[in-house]
C-alpha cells in the first residue's frame, strides 16, 4: 500500500435516483487518483500521451462497493501500485468515508502507442516510476 | 534443462496466463483466443522465469508455441556459453 491520497467531493451529477452514487463515478474517481498517483511520482499524464505517444487504457477493472456514498460526502482514495511489469500496471484503491470503507477496486491498464493503437510494453517511464 | 522439461515449463506458463488448457505446437494464439496482451503477459513471465530479456522487436515473431519455445531455447543457450 502507499500513503497516497486523494481527495474528492461527491457532486449532485455523481448520484443516481436512488439517491446514492452511481457505480460508473466511482470509475472516473478513480480514474482522477491514478492521474494524480502518476503525477506524484513525476508522470504528467498529459505529457506522456503527447511527448511519449502512449497511452495506459484499462484492459481490466474490479470495483466491490461496500457502502454507498451520497452527494456531499467527501472521501478519501487510498491509491498504490502492486503490481507493475511489462505487460501491466495495476492500480488498487480503497475509497474511504472518513474511517468507513466503501470501496475497494484493483485497475488494470496496459500500454499502447496512441498512433498505431497498438499494445506495446509498458513504458519505462511507467516501469522506473513505480519500480523504485 | 532438457528440451522436453522447457517445452513443459513453457507451455504451464502460456496456458496459465491465458486460460487455455491445450497449447498445441503450431496453432497461432491468436487462434487459441490469445491476445496481444496475454502475449506480453507470457514474455513478462518467461522472462522473469528465465532471467531473460527479450527485446519489442522479436515479440512480433512469437506468435506460437513453438516460436516461443525456440526463441526461449536460443536465448537460453547463448546465455550458458
Amino acid at each position: 500500500m502507499s500513503d497516497f491520497r486523494y481527495s474528492v467531493r461527491v457532486q449532485y451529477v455523481d448520484t443516481d435516483q436512488g439517491g446514492v452514487v452511481h457505480h460508473a463515478a466511482y470509475l472516473r474517481f478513480l480514474e482522477g487518483a491514478r492521474v494524480e498517483l502518476l503525477r506524484s511520482r513525476g508522470i504528467d499524464y498529459r505529457r506522456f500521451e503527447l511527448e511519449v505517444g502512449k497511452g495506459l487504457p484499462v484492459t481490466e477493472a474490479r470495483v466491490r462497493y461496500r457502502r454507498p456514498a451520497r452527494f456531499d460526502d467527501q472521501l478519501e482514495i487510498e491509491t498504490w501500485v502492486p503490481i507493475v511489469n511489462r505487460a501491466k500496471i495495476r492500480f488498487d484503491s480503497r475509497i474511504w468515508r472518513g474511517d468507513t470503507l466503501l470501496t475497494e477496486a484493483e485497475i488494470t491498464c496496459a500500454c499502447v502507442l496512441l498512433a498505431e493503437g497498438r499494445i506495446c510494453s509498458m513504458d519505462p517511464s511507467i516501469r522506473a516510476a513505480f519500480e523504485r | 534443462m532438457s528440451d522436453e522439461a522447457l517445452k513443459d515449463k513453457l507451455r504451464g506458463i502460456i496456458a496459465e496466463v491465458s486460460e487455455v488448457d491445450e497449447i498445441p505446437d503450431e496453432t497461432p494464439f491468436s487462434e487459441l483466443g490469445i491476445d496481444s496482451m496475454m502475449a506480453l503477459e507470457i514474455v513478462a513471465e518467461v522472462e522473469r522465469t528465465y532471467q531473460l530479456s527479450i527485446p519489442e522487436e522479436e515479440l512480433k515473431d512469437m506468435t506460437n508455441f513453438t516460436k516461443v519455445y525456440e526463441l526461449v531455447r536460443g536465448k537460453l543457450a547463448d546465455a550458458a556459453e
